[in-house]
């Protein structure tokens, strides 16, 4: 190994790279009409995931965080030699296989995995070129946190900028208000939490639907309207000729 | 995972309610449109509650109706079980 190998560099780029496929999963399983493709692209999909997750971990193990470098595992029990990260992944792996991983282990991997996203977290930064946003990259938090700054600054006065916030808050405020027409309470109903991801993985699609929907019912409402207006001047038209 | 869109819901005495968007529907003959969110209330089994309300969009301005009729909601669960069970 490179006597210049930078730990947290490589586990960020790991990290990143992992994302730009999640996201890119997401968008493809949403976009899949055949019902059973989708079914076992998204079970693939969650599969994958959960091996990622190990492998970082593993990768984390192998790593002082703090010294960037290689670090011994020291061993507890001489007798019993601790499990190395290596033969841990192994053993995972195995486990995920044969689909019997311990609720115990996920629970410590999803926590190694949030205790890293306070060291190194990501922010999804969605391209202002792109009103449907489709295109997105992952951007260090600190970095997104700079440039949203960045855009919401007009004046350099203190009073300025806090009455701009306002405005873009109240004005953001606004644009995400839904006004309820009557004193009826919602339909609502229980779905399974598989239901109710393979309806949240859809949301992108589905909001091309509506709007494809609104348009083409808009047309359909022009058209119709044109036929009529047509049919009342021809009907004046007739009228006039007597 | 995708990032949570939150919304706010202003009933007619003005109370605001912050909620998550899950998804949209949109009927088959293209003329009905429908809000699916959740209020955040998980079950301890892992089950989601979620509500679905149709949706109007008039000058920029959005506004919820309750589905009272028995045959549009069945026609909406339909929608949403070919999602679901997709």
């Amino acid at each position: 190994m490179s006597y210049n190998f930078n730990y947290k560099e490589s586990i960020n780029g790991i990290k990143s790279s992992l994302f730009d496929i999640y996201e890119n999963q997401e968008i493809e399983i949403g976009l899949e009409q055949n019902p059973k493709k989708k079914n076992d692209r998204l079970n693939k999909f969650i599969e994958i995931k959960d091996l990622a997750l190990l492998l970082i971990e593993g990768i984390e193990d192998l790593y002082n965080v703090e010294t960037n470098s290689y670090q011994e595992k020291k061993l507890t029990n001489p007798e019993i030699p601790e499990e190395t990260a290596e033969s841990k992944i192994l053993n995972l792996v195995e486990n995920s296989q044969n689909q019997s991983i311990k609720e115990e282990e996920i629970s410590q991997i999803n926590t190694k995995e949030q205790a890293n996203d306070e060291v190194t977290s990501f922010q999804k930064y969605y391209l202002n070129c792109d009103m449907k946003d489709v295109n997105f990259a992952y951007v260090p938090k600190k970095l997104y946190e700079k440039i949203k700054n960045h855009k919401e600054l007009v004046s350099t006065d203190d009073d300025t900028k806090e009455l701009v916030q306002e405005n873009q808050d109240q004005k953001t405020l606004n644009n995400i208000n839904f006004y309820k027409e009557d004193k009826e309470k919602p339909r609502g109903i229980i779905v399974r939490n598989d239901q109710y991801m393979k309806l949240a993985l859809s949301k992108r699609r589905q909001e091309g639907v509506v709007q494809e929907a609104r348009k083409f019912h808009k047309e359909e409402l022009n058209k119709q309207r044109k036929e009529n207006q047509k049919k009342e001047l021809e009907k004046a038209v007739v009228k006039f000729d007597i | 995972m995708d990032s949570s869109e939150k919304i706010i819901i202003v009933d007619q005495d003005n109370n605001q309610q912050e909620v998550e968007v899950v998804t949209y529907l949109s009927s088959k003959d293209h003329k009905n449109q429908y809000l699916v969110y959740t209020k955040g209330e998980n079950q301890p089994n892992g089950d989601v509650i979620i509500y679905i309300s149709k949706m109007k969009v008039e000058d920029d301005k959005t506004t919820l109706e309750e589905i009272s009729d028995d045959a549009e909601w069945k026609d909406v669960q339909k929608l949403l079980k070919e999602i679901a069970n997709a």
